[in-house]
């Protein structure tokens, strides 16, 4: 639930999710559940040209299981509370 | 059992990946994709947080004239990374070089 | 339950505020489907209704009418929710019919593979050498 949990307190911020067909969609991260199922907001594909069926979208859901990346925003979580998480996570599962 | 214990025992694979939080390891992905990034996170499924990363994409082109194969690797830079577990191949602990 | 709150349902975050309104689904073979979402469940199984698939090859278009479908969670990369204040080609696409937009399907698809056919060929002529 680690995961699950963080991106939860990520809410509201921009978000770039890359995915295994290689394609990049930024956008504001609306909500997650715990398979990491997501909905973003306001969403922008970054090489637009390429993908012309994307143009009218500009809120979607992505299944979990297909992303490939997330990049996240510096400021999001403060990494040590990242490190205490885990290490919470580790003993318990 | 205290902290102090348990942080240092090894019993199954990921108590090492446990011992390599907040230094920088090697992760080789499918899709001949490779990171080199400090780890923040991580859980049971190899999902991770990484930060300051380094990916590598090695890419094999066809020259449209002679047909060639041409090896190409490209690199970025992605300040803060979320890698989903089911891509993983590898993880490698903290890196010597870099 | 398809009217129930998104909290209430597990897993598939939020589907729930989409139901009744114009998505657009995209495949794990890239196959695009546009359709009126009418059900879901926590796998993303969804059931569209008055589905089309849009086959798109260079600037042109066609879209296929397919009816009432039901399309199993796993097969889905995303489900995109279609502004109708939006074009949703560029305006320069045109649309063309059926026997065209195969023609035009194969036609590409010829193309990649004569490449990799091209390609094998080379790598077993200097394999050999």
């Amino acid at each position: 639930m680690l995961f699950f949990s963080y991106f939860k307190e990520l809410v509201g911020k921009e978000v770039t999710v890359e995915l295994k067909n290689d394609l990049a969609i930024t956008g504001v991260l609306h909500s997650v559940d715990q398979y990491l199922n997501i909905k973003l907001e306001n969403t922008k594909v970054v090489n637009e040209a390429k993908y012309p069926h994307m143009l009218s979208v500009k809120n979607c859901f992505i299944r979990g299981s297909v992303v490939r990346y997330i990049q996240l925003p510096v400021d999001g979580v403060d990494v040590d509370i990242l490190h205490d998480a885990t290490r919470r996570e580790a003993r318990g599962g | 059992m205290a902290a102090a214990e348990e942080d240092n025992t090894v019993k199954e694979p990921l108590d090492l990946i446990r011992l390599s939080l907040d230094e920088r390891i090697y992760v080789k992905l499918r899709g001949d994709r490779e990171l080199r990034g400090k780890l923040h996170a991580y859980d049971q499924h190899l999902n991770m947080v990484l930060g300051d990363v380094e990916e590598s994409v090695t890419l094999v082109e066809i020259d449209d004239e002679t047909y060639e194969e041409i090896v190409r690797v490209d690199k970025r830079t992605i300040p803060f990374l979320f890698v989903r577990g089911d891509g993983v191949i590898l993880v490698s602990p903290p890196l010597r070089t870099s | 339950m398809s009217r129930s709150g998104p909290q209430s349902l597990p897993g598939t975050s939020s589907l729930a505020e989409d139901l009744d309104k114009k998505l657009l689904v995209v495949l794990r073979d890239g196959r695009k489907i546009v359709g009126i979402l009418r059900s879901f469940d926590q796998f993303a199984n969804v059931v569209l209704e008055a589905a089309i698939e849009r086959i798109i090859v260079g600037e042109v278009y066609c879209d296929i009418p397919l009816g009432l479908y039901i399309i199993r969670g796993e097969n889905v990369v995303l489900i995109g929710e279609i502004d109708l204040q939006k074009e949703e080609l560029p305006a320069n696409f045109k649309r063309v019919g059926v026997a065209e937009i195969r023609e035009a399907q194969k036609a590409e698809q010829d193309a990649s593979e004569l490449k990799s056919s091209m390609m094998k060929r080379m790598n077993e002529f200097l394999d050999f050498d």
